[in-house]
C-alpha cells in the first residue's frame, strides 16, 4: 500500500471505522515507525481542524425567507406595464414622420424608463451590499455607494446601470445587449465579463480594473479599450483618460474578508492598505520602508493591521488628516 | 390496498399542491442540506441560496418528481448538484486563486495563533488543493454522504475518490506542516498516540 493509501486508511478509521482487515492493515503499519505513528497523529489533527462546523441557522427565519421569495416569483410584476406605457406612445409618436421619427427615436432612447420607475440601492459607510440586477449579472457595492437601474431590461437596446461610488460587476454574458455602466463623467461599456468601477463625486478620478473579458471605458471625448489586467484612470479636472497594468488579484480586493502580505516591502504593503482602506498609510523612514513584512489577516481590518505593524517594527503610528503616518521603527 | 408510508403521504400532498407540506420539508431537511451546502462551499449565504434553490425547484417541479430511491436521496443529489453549478458559474468569471500567505512561523507575533487564524489558515490550505480534489474532500467532510454516494454524484468510481482523499490528507499535511503541532495539541482524546 502506498503511503497515500494509508493516510486514506487513517482518515476512514476517523470517518466510519475499519474492518477487520483493514484494522489488522494499520495496527502493522503504525507499529513500524514512529514516523508512521506520527503521520497518523498528524492526519487526526487535519481530521479534526476541517470539521464541518455550519453556523447557526434559525429554521422558522429560514422558512419565511423561503416563502417570501416563492411568492415573489410567483406574482406578476405590475411595475412593467407601467414603464412599458411611456415608450409606446413615443413610438406611435415616431411612426408619424421620418423627421418625427428621428426627433422621437432621441426622445424614446431618453424617456424609455422614467428614472422615478428605476430602482435605487444604496450601500452604507463600511457595509458592502450584493445586489442582484434584472438579467442575472452581480453587484458588489462597496461602502458609502449607489447603484440605480431599471426594474427590468426586457425590451431595451442596453442594460444600463447608474453608479456613484465603487462597485464590482460579475456581467451575464449577452452580446446582443450590452452592459452600461454611467458614473459620473465615466462610461463603462461591456458584454459579459467582470470588472471594477471607482467613481466617488469627491474624488478626482474615475478608475475602472478590469479582471476578466474586455471592457471598453470612455469619458469625456477619451475612450481606452481594456482587457484582463488593465486600469483605466480619468482625471477629472485635466480630463485625462489613462491606463496601465493593474494586478488581477487586487482587482476589487475590498470583497474579500481577508488581506495578505507575502515577504514584500514595508512601503508595498502601506500601498495596499492605503488603496484597501481609502486612507493614506505613509512610512517616514525611508530604511524602514524597505524592510520586509508578511502576515495574513483573515478578517482585514485596518486598526489589527497597524496594531501588528506597530509590534513587529516597532513604530510609532500618528494620526493624520488623511489616514496614518508610521514614524521611526527599525527592521524586525 | 397500498399502505403509503409517511414519505409517500407527504410526497402525495407536495404533489397535490399543499402548501403546508412544502413547508414540513422544509423544517425537516433544511438543516441537513445548509450542512451539505455550507460544508462544500464554505460560504454561508451562497449555502442558503442553494437550500433555497433546492425547494424552490422542487415545488415548482412537483408535479413531475420522481424519487427512485429516498426523498433524503433525491434532496441530497439536488443539493450537490446545486452547488456543483454554483462552482461552476463562478469558476466562469474567473475567481483568483486566493493565495493567501501562510504567516512565517518564525516572524509571525503570537496574537496571529488565535483560534480563529487557524481555521482561517485550514481553510486557506484546503483551498489550495486541486479542484477535484478539493470537491471530494469538502463532501466528504460534510460526513452525510458515502464515498459510494460522492462517487454517483461526480460520475467517478468509489476508488478515485478513495485515492483522491488520500492525496488531500498528504498534501495538507504537507501545506500545514509548522502548524500541525498546534492543532495536535488541541486534541483532547487523540485517536493516535505518538
Amino acid at each position: 500500500m502506498s503511503a497515500e493509501e494509508y493516510h486514506h486508511l487513517l482518515y476512514k478509521k476517523l470517518l466510519e471505522g475499519l474492518s477487520a482487515e483493514e484494522e489488522r492493515l494499520l495496527k502493522a503499519w503504525l507499529k513500524e515507525s514512529n514516523e508512521h505513528r506520527q503521520t497518523a497523529a498528524e492526519v487526526e489533527a487535519i481530521f479534526r481542524a476541517t470539521a464541518v462546523e455550519p453556523p447557526q441557522v434559525d429554521v422558522p427565519t429560514e422558512l419565511a425567507a423561503f416563502k417570501k421569495r416563492l411568492h415573489a416569483e410567483a406574482a406578476p410584476q405590475p411595475e412593467l406595464r407601467v414603464t412599458h406605457r411611456a415608450p409606446k406612445y413615443w413610438m406611435w409618436a415616431a411612426a408619424a414622420s421620418f423627421l418625427l421619427l428621428a426627433g422621437a427615436f432621441f426622445l424614446f432612447q431618453k424617456n424609455q424608463q422614467p428614472a422615478e420607475t428605476w430602482v435605487t440601492i444604496s450601500s452604507e459607510t463600511n457595509q458592502n451590499q450584493l445586489v442582484a440586477l434584472p438579467d442575472g449579472s452581480k453587484v458588489w457595492l462597496n461602502s458609502h455607494s449607489t447603484l440605480s437601474f431599471a426594474p427590468s431590461f426586457e425590451g431595451l437596446a442596453e442594460r444600463k446601470v447608474h453608479l456613484s461610488g465603487e462597485a464590482f460587476f460579475e456581467v451575464e454574458k449577452d452580446p446582443a445587449h450590452p452592459f452600461v455602466v454611467e458614473a459620473g463623467p465615466c462610461k463603462v461599456r461591456v458584454l459579459g465579463t467582470s470588472f471594477n468601477v471607482r467613481a466617488r463625486p469627491d474624488e478626482p478620478t474615475c478608475d475602472v480594473e478590469v479582471r476578466t473579458g474586455r471592457v471598453r471605458v470612455s469619458a469625456q471625448s477619451e475612450t481606452a479599450e481594456l482587457v484582463a489586467g488593465q486600469r483605466a484612470v480619468f482625471d477629472k479636472p485635466s480630463k485625462k483618460l489613462t491606463a496601465s497594468a493593474q494586478d488581477i488579484a487586487q482587482v476589487a480586493d475590498w470583497r474579500s474578508t481577508e488581506i495578505s502580505f507575502q515577504k514584500i516591502p514595508l512601503r508595498e504593503a502601506a500601498q495596499r492598505l492605503s488603496r484597501r482602506f481609502g486612507q493614506k498609510i505613509e512610512v517616514k523612514n525611508p530604511a524602514l520602508a524597505e524592510c520586509t513584512y508578511s502576515g495574513y489577516f483573515p478578517r482585514a481590518d485596518l486598526n489589527a493591521v497597524l496594531t501588528n505593524l506597530q509590534a513587529v517594527f516597532s513604530v510609532s503610528v500618528e494620526k493624520t488628516g488623511e489616514g496614518y503616518l508610521l514614524t521611526g521603527g527599525r527592521c524586525p | 390496498m397500498e399502505v403509503r408510508s409517511d414519505e409517500q403521504l407527504l410526497l402525495d400532498r407536495l404533489r397535490q399542491g399543499d402548501e403546508a407540506a412544502l413547508d414540513q420539508l422544509f423544517e425537516h431537511y433544511y438543516r441537513y442540506l445548509f450542512k451539505i451546502a455550507y460544508g462544500t462551499l464554505h460560504d454561508t449565504d451562497a449555502a442558503k441560496d442553494c437550500v433555497q434553490e433546492v425547494f424552490l425547484r422542487f415545488w415548482q417541479k412537483r408535479s413531475e418528481i420522481e424519487v427512485k430511491t429516498t426523498l433524503k436521496g433525491y434532496l441530497q443529489r439536488s443539493i450537490v448538484n446545486e452547488c456543483l453549478g454554483l462552482l461552476r458559474k463562478r469558476k466562469t468569471y474567473a475567481l483568483p486563486e486566493t493565495h493567501a500567505a501562510l504567516p512565517d512561523p518564525d516572524h509571525s507575533p503570537l496574537q496571529q495563533l488565535e483560534s480563529e487564524s487557524l481555521s482561517a489558515l485550514v481553510q486557506a490550505a484546503i483551498e489550495r488543493l486541486p479542484e477535484q480534489c478539493r470537491l471530494i474532500f469538502r463532501l466528504s467532510r460534510t460526513e452525510e454522504m458515502s464515498y459510494r454516494e460522492i462517487a454517483e454524484h461526480l460520475d467517478l468510481s468509489p476508488k478515485t475518490v478513495e485515492n483522491q482523499i488520500g492525496k488531500a490528507l498528504k498534501q495538507l499535511r504537507a501545506d500545514l506542516g509548522p502548524w500541525l503541532s498546534i492543532l495536535l495539541s488541541a486534541i483532547a482524546s487523540p485517536t493516535f498516540l505518538v
